[in-house]
């Protein structure tokens, strides 16, 4: 009887363990991107790009919602991305790896505020609802949570994004919105 | 003169006339190389003339190699081989001389391929790398041939409207006024003011047949809001809809409930239409015209 329960708890503990070791560990922190890059030159470099890194995910983002990016290095963008909430403190960091669909639209929904469904609402923001969410407002193609992001795709995101931002509608393929 | 010292002076005289002529300067030299964009006769450059801006924009001319971006300002003119770029919260209104307008939306790279009159009829190529625009053509004056170029597919206006933009979900198109033909391997159809369309040929899914909502007026007589308020509203809420409308959301993931009278032909039927775009192609098919 004592031993199941020995086993479970460590079990429990390494689980936990194993869950958390990455989080909030940032890799590449010194790295820094092209300084005084407003929104239509970063847009005009990232949509030719084949991935979008998380360095330049987080530029984009906070020239969304800024227009401009005031951190010089990785760190203190994610410094800057974790007060506002718009990344996942359980998350690791790496400045050159691709930004996943997740993420975006786990940072998308946050950057805009954008009311979520009945999970989302319970549960709090988490890159499976988010990317649900997205997908159903039509902000986002269909696809894996766990896929790479490709520049055009991201450009794309971001844009819809910013008329959301602005005007409170999502954006159709062609641009309309229902104000037209 | 013996025959052989005949025979020496001419091969002698054909190597003098060769040396001097690879010695000579090509009578060339001291003129500009012309430019390979120059128009030929008979042709006349229009120019597009920046009416306003919102936010960071930028141009660049892509006929100079390295050229710099310049932020771009209301009243500049542009000219063929000119790029513009628009930023978040950005727009750009450019006006196409008095055949038409286009609204460069935030997010958005377009260049300007070609404007010029020839042969009587004004042409206009305008490309578009990703984002969205608003493309307004008036063809009340001379014939315009007004295209809007995107990687997939191209979309070709002789006097109407669209919204149209490019990204990761393709090419869309949304009617504003005149009918649209589209043609691609998918097979041909129509989109009407208030239909959208992509590059994948798919079928408009929003007002199935205009015909059948113009509510007895023969002419089509409908204003854009009354066409967009049927669009939007016309299906209703409930189970038996009447126009054959699609629901609330007109954009995405709505099945039309009506598109049992859509014409599309066979795949691989779609006739040669000239356009020079690898992808899909739409004409404008304005009736009257």
């Amino acid at each position: 009887m004592r031993k199941p329960l020995t086993t479970l708890l460590l079990l429990t503990a390494l689980a936990a363990i194993a869950g958390c070791q990455n989080a909030g560990v940032v890799t590449g922190g010194a790295q820094a991107l092209q300084g005084d890059e407003d929104s239509a030159i970063f847009i005009d470099r990232v949509a030719s790009l084949e991935n979008v890194s998380e360095n330049d995910a987080m530029r984009g983002v906070l020239l969304l919602l800024d227009g401009e990016d005031t951190a010089q290095t990785f760190q203190q963008r994610v410094d800057l991305m974790l007060q506002r909430h718009l990344v996942s403190p359980n998350w690791d960091f790496s400045a050159d790896r691709p930004i996943t669909r997740g993420r975006l639209a786990y940072m998308i929904c946050q950057a805009t505020d954008m009311p979520g469904g009945i999970i989302l609402t319970l549960t709090g923001p988490s890159q499976r609802y988010c990317h649900r969410e997205l997908q159903y407002r039509g902000m986002m193609t269909s696809g894996a949570i766990f896929s790479p992001v490709g520049g055009l795709e991201y450009v794309s995101v971001l844009t819809r994004a910013d008329t959301f931002i602005r005007t409170g509608e999502v954006p159709d393929k062609a641009g309309a919105i229902r104000e037209y | 003169m013996n025959r052989p010292t005949t025979i020496l002076m001419t091969v002698l005289l054909t190597c003098a006339c060769a040396w001097a002529q690879q010695d000579a300067p090509p009578a060339t030299t001291d003129q500009p190389a012309a430019p390979t964009t120059q128009p030929a006769a008979g042709v006349e450059q229009l120019t597009v003339t920046v009416v306003s801006v919102e936010g960071k924009v930028y141009y660049r001319d892509a006929s100079v190699e390295g050229g710099e971006r310049k932020p771009l300002q209301a009243g500049d003119t542009l000219t063929e081989r000119m790029v513009v770029i628009t930023g978040f919260g950005s727009k750009a209104v450019l006006k196409f001389d008095e055949f038409g307008e286009v609204v460069v939306n935030s997010g958005t790279k377009m260049g300007i391929g070609a404007f010029r009159r020839s042969q009587g009829q004004v042409d206009s190529r305008v490309g578009m790398k990703y984002g969205t625009m608003k493309v307004s053509v008036d063809g009340s004056r001379e014939p315009v041939d007004f295209r809007v170029q995107t990687p997939t597919a191209t979309a070709a206006a002789k006097g109407s409207g669209i919204f149209c933009g490019f990204g990761e979900f393709g090419f869309g198109i949304f009617g504003r006024a005149g009918s649209w033909a589209l043609f691609g391997i998918g097979g041909s159809n129509t989109v009407q003011p208030g239909q959208q369309g992509d590059g994948n040929g798919t079928n408009p899914d929003a007002l199935a047949n205009l015909d059948n909502v113009n509510l007895g007026d023969p002419f089509g007589g409908l204003t854009f809001e009354e066409i967009m308020n049927l669009y939007l509203n016309g299906g209703g809420q409930g189970v038996f809809d009447f126009t054959g409308c699609g629901g609330t959301n007109p954009f995405f993931g709505n099945t039309p409930s009506g598109d049992n009278n859509h014409h599309t032909g066979p795949r691989g039927d779609s006739p040669s239409n000239g356009f020079d775009s690898p992808g899909y192609s739409i004409s404008s098919g304005v009736k009257g015209r």
